[in-house]
């Protein structure tokens, strides 16, 4: 407090100093600067709202095209491919449905032999059993020879068809597997099934087993029986073709049984494949070969 | 917008005439401005001891106050706040004076006194006979003064501003007010001693 009235005399003298009032042109100015600054406002809320679109403009601006075309054309071409590849899956997937169906006619019309094709590997595996029932009659026993069970189970699982000569086991092979069998030592069978050493066939003597001996007669039989086999494998290579390539006609057969029981080279045999032929049914009939060249055409 | 009185505010007190003119009423900041102007311009010109400068300064500060209408709240009175704005202004502007200018006693020359004319519309013929010289050295002398001391003389002595409101505007305790007032004029009278002594 005794600092406030100190210097009472400067304080007065500051207070009476003349009062300095504003100019004229004070509000004039004043009221300019205002206008000016309003109208800033105004333009800065303009440029505010037009920088959204002026934003889209540089984004979409001309110096963007070239680069916006070639992304385009490029989006194109990778679009057009994968519809391209799509358009092939679909082909191929019909290709394979349709023989699908071709299969599931063949097992639904079994019995019909002249509109159903059935496939190779089937056929041979019927021929080969009717050749072993019928060896079987000729024998008149229970017991079935090795030969003919290794004969059948060479024969029989032939799912799966080489390209060259599809389903078809040659008179060679079957001839090789006899001669295999040849050299191998006869032994009993069980009607159980369970293999016998000959010498304990002749120890035991149990009846209802084939003896070396029975099995040698038998072999001898079978032996005897070679040429009607080798005849009846001829018959079933000479038939084979007969069922794989329908348009054979009788002579080509019988021809082909003339030189050999070669059959038809594939040459001609690709030459005599019709691509599709129509069952009764109207469904498509496609034969493997086709298939398979279709799959090559395809990879 | 037109600055011109409006009566319907003339009994409005300063907090509500700018709540008046925070809802985009510009009569009330005419009011504003008509009641500020004086005071503000010669607070400004003892400021900076230029009537031009000080002109400008008071038209950036009621432009500022303008602008930023919605920046007051009631906490304040509003004559502290809208003096704190004018000293904001004043400092910054005499920070970029000083860039290129700067002004210490030993530049003071008492013969040259072509900044601190005072226009004739100011001051008569007759004051400026008598009491013209002295305010003039008043006014040097003040120009003179640190800005620390400067800033609470022009508020107390010159504005006859309150302490309390001198510390809000200072934003500085109430004692350091007061202290730096009395220092000031201290400080004050040294210097009108010197700039009376070749005169005398």
């Amino acid at each position: 407090m005794e600092h406030e009235n100190e210097h009472l005399d400067i304080r007065e003298k500051l207070l009476r100093l003349p009062k300095l009032q504003a100019d004229e042109n004070f509000l004039k100015r004043l009221q300019i600067q205002i206008d000016i600054l309003d109208s800033e406002e105004k333009t800065r809320d303009v440029v505010d709202k037009g920088s959204v679109s002026g934003y889209f403009k540089n984004l979409f601006g001309a110096r963007l095209v070239p680069a916006l075309g070639i992304s385009s054309i490029v989006v194109v071409a990778v679009l057009a491919y994968f519809i391209l590849i799509d358009n092939k899956n679909a082909v191929v997937d019909s290709m394979t449905g349709n023989k699908n169906q071709e299969t599931i006619i063949t097992h639904e019309k079994p019995a019909d032999e002249n509109s159903a094709p059935k496939t190779q590997a089937q056929d041979v595996v019927k021929n080969e059993t009717n050749n072993t029932n019928e060896t079987q009659k000729q024998n008149s026993s229970n017991t079935t020879s090795i030969k003919d069970k290794e004969l059948t189970s060479s024969i029989s699982p032939a799912p799966e068809v080489s390209p060259s000569s599809p389903g078809i086991t040659t008179e060679k092979d079957i001839s090789q597997n006899v001669s295999i069998d040849a050299e191998r030592k006869p032994v009993g069978v069980e009607q159980s099934g369970r293999l016998i050493s000959p010498d304990e066939i002749e120890k035991s003597g149990i009846r209802g087993i084939t003896s070396l001996k029975s099995a040698k007669s038998v072999k001898g039989d079978t032996k005897n029986n070679s040429d009607d086999r080798n005849k009846s494998s001829e018959e079933m290579t000479s038939e084979a073709p007969k069922i794989s390539a329908p348009p054979l006609t009788e002579q080509q057969q019988e021809r082909t049984v003339k030189e050999g029981g070669r059959g038809i080279s594939d040459s001609k045999k690709k030459a005599n494949i019709k691509p599709k032929r129509r069952n009764s049914d109207g469904a498509v009939d496609i034969n493997e070969s086709v298939l398979e060249t279709l799959r090559d055409k395809l990879k | 917008m037109l600055l011109k009185s409006n009566s319907a505010y003339k009994n409005y007190t300063d907090e509500q005439l700018i709540a008046e003119f925070q809802k985009e009423k510009v009569e009330a900041f005419n009011e504003i401005v008509l009641r500020y102007k004086d005071k503000l311009i010669n607070f400004l010109f003892r400021y900076t001891g230029n009537r031009e400068e000080a002109e400008d300064l008071a038209q950036d500060t009621f432009l500022k106050l303008y602008k930023s209408k919605h920046l007051y709240k009631e906490i304040a009175k509003f004559s502290t706040w809208f003096y704190t704005i004018a000293i904001n202004i004043a400092k910054t502007n005499l920070r970029k004076k000083k860039n290129y200018n700067s002004i210490s006693i030993s530049d003071f020359d008492p013969e040259n006194e072509k900044d601190f004319d005072l226009k004739a519309d100011v001051l008569s013929p007759e004051e400026t006979a008598q009491a013209g010289i002295e305010n003039h050295y008043i006014q040097q002398a003040i120009n003179s003064l640190d800005e620390k001391f400067k800033e609470v003389i022009i508020l107390r002595d010159i504005q006859d501003m309150d302490y309390e409101e001198i510390a809000e505007i200072m934003k500085l305790p109430l004692g350091t007010v007061k202290s730096r007032i009395n220092r000031g004029r201290e400080k004050l009278k040294e210097l009108l001693e010197e700039i009376y002594k070749p005169n005398s």
